[in-house]
């Protein structure tokens, strides 16, 4: 079957299997491998990606739900950013919040919905609206640490977040 | 996955005509589907799209079942007269779920049991064969602690306690027909090939939640307790709506979710109370009377414990 969807901005129109999720659709027809498949049971975060603005698990849609979405990744987060890096994505990095990085594009997606949903969150709430995302190397502390130095930079006037 | 045949209904009336095709399944957000579809455990030949389905003028009594849990969670309405649903809501799955998974999905999702989910396991319910949990060395740890027959599971949904002690009835549709039930009499007790656990004929669908503001739902609330504070399905959960008048119980609801295979209306909890003032007193006997019924299995005895606890937590909440 054929599903026409906005992935960063971009239209495409793509030919896939019925049963196909949007994960494998973005993985292994359109390239964009930085959205991961961790657990295939929605409760990692990995694969999260933003469908008409919202972050969700795209290894639980299907690619046929998404005929006409507005679909983001971890790939067109920073369009429109200097560097093309969105600001939670420099804060990841200035932090040092990375070790093995896999659960890292799902995490900064979340973050990055977090923070612009949620502006005045405190560490305690950006735990919560995090919590669908596991990292099984950090310990969540750098992590933490680098959402909310994003976090104080969007609230004093830094770049705006949105990119959705 | 098996291939399947993919069909996007345009009503719900429309879904009702092409569940006609044999061996088709409704989707919604495919929250719940996509997993089982992944196991192998249905593999049907077509998948009826329910998510592309125009929503009727939201009217605040009646709750769309493809509503998300999101928006629900986020209503400033449900906050202040279903104070019950706003914080199961808020609470169930993950925010990446909630902003997909779907109240009606929600209603009708399949037990978490490890056996049933998994393509080859023996399971009652799946196909007949006896239930894994109690076969010698069985995990039961998280299954039922009443009601227990030949399924022990426990069910997962934490919208249904809280809108079954809310008073909620849900309206089916099938073709052009339509039917209002009360929430708690879409359960069915477990059968082979029911894997959903709800009563509903072949193509029905569930339509809309129906619900009344009252001072009793206002006055209601939703505890659970489960094994990791991020994100979990409860070990228990317990909602309860009490109206008090003069200081005594006029009218209340209690009900439980995931300790039974069906969401358990507490029966024995409401006649603790009816008519009494709602103090230390009474909610100790009225938590007392909540467990007298439970039959916990080799390893979830803990659960019995539990719910006498948020019992009590609960209808202290309520003492206003
Ligand atoms: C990681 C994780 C954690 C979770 N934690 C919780 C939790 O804590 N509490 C909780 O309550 N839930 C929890 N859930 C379950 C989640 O809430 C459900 O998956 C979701 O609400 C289902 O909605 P859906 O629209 O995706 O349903 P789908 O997956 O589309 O459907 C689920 C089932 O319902 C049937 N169905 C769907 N809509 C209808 C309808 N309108 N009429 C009749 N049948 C229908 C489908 O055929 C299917 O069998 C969790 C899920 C995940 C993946
Ligand atoms: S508890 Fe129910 S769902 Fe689990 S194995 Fe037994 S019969 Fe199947
Ligand atoms: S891969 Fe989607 S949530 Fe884990
Ligand atoms: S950095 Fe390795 S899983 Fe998070």
């Amino acid at each position: 079957m054929r599903t026409r969807l906005h992935v960063n901005g971009e239209a495409r129109e793509v030919e896939h299997e019925p049963q196909e999720t949007l994960l494998s659709l973005l993985r292994y027809r359109l390239g964009l491998t930085g959205s991961k498949e961790g657990c295939g049971e929605g409760e990692c975060g990995a694969c999260t990606v933003f469908v008409d603005g919202a972050p969700v698990v795209s290894c639980l849609v299907l690619a046929a739900q998404c005929e006409g979405a507005q679909v983001t990744t971890i790939e067109g987060l920073g369009r429109g950013h200097p560097d093309g890096l969105h600001p939670v994505q420099r804060a990841f990095i200035e932090t040092g919040a990375v070790q093995c990085g896999f659960c890292i594009p799902g995490i900064i997606m979340a973050a990055a919905d977090a923070i612009e949903r949620e502006p005045d969150a405190d560490r305690e709430s950006l735990r919560r609206l995090v919590a669908g995302n596991l990292c099984r190397c950090t310990g969540y502390t750098k992590i933490l640490d680098a959402i909310e130095l994003a976090r104080a930079r969007a609230r004093s006037g830094g770049p705006p977040c949105s990119t959705k | 996955m098996r291939s399947f045949a993919y069909l996007r209904a345009e009503s719900f009336p429309a879904a009702s005509a092409a569940l006609e095709t044999p061996e088709s399944l409704p989707k919604a957000a495919g929250t719940d589907l996509l997993d089982l579809l992944k196991e192998r455990v249905v593999e049907p030949a077509a998948l009826v799209d329910l998510s592309r389905i125009e929503r009727a003028q939201s009217d605040p009594g009646v709750l769309s079942a493809l509503a998300t849990l999101a928006e629900l969670a986020e209503d400033e309405g449900i906050r202040r007269d279903f104070p019950a649903l706003h914080a199961a809501a808020r609470q169930a799955a993950t925010p990446q779920i909630r902003n997909r998974g779907t109240l009606g999905g929600n209603l009708c999702q399949v037990s978490r049991c490890p056996y049933l989910r998994r393509a080859g396991a023996s399971c009652f319910k799946r196909d007949g064969s006896p239930c894994g949990a109690l076969l010698p060395g069985g995990f039961d740890r998280t299954h039922a602690i009443f009601d227990v027959g030949p399924c022990a599971c426990a069910h997962p949904s934490s919208l249904a306690p809280a809108l079954i002690a809310l008073g909620a009835r849900v309206r089916l549709v099938r073709g052009e027909e339509r039917r209002v039930l009360a929430l708690e009499e879409l359960y069915a007790p477990p059968a082979p090939g029911r894997l959903g656990d709800v009563a509903l004929r072949p193509g029905e669908l569930v339509e809309a939640v129906l619900l009344e503001a009252s001072p009793r739902s206002r006055n209601s609330v939703y505890l659970e307790m489960r094994e990791r504070e991020s994100f979990d399905f409860a070990l228990v959960s317990v909602a309860a709506a009490v109206e008090l008048r003069e200081g005594r119980v006029r009218s209340v609801r209690v009900a439980c979710g995931a300790v039974a295979p069906r969401p358990r209306r507490m029966r024995e909890v409401e006649a603790a109370l009816r008519g009494r003032p709602l103090d230390a007193e009474s909610i100790a006997g009225a938590a007392d009377a909540a467990r007298v019924a439970a039959r916990p299995l080799r390893s979830n005895g803990f659960k019995a414990t539990i719910l006498h606890r948020l019992c009590v937590r609960a209808l202290e909440e309520l003492r206003q």
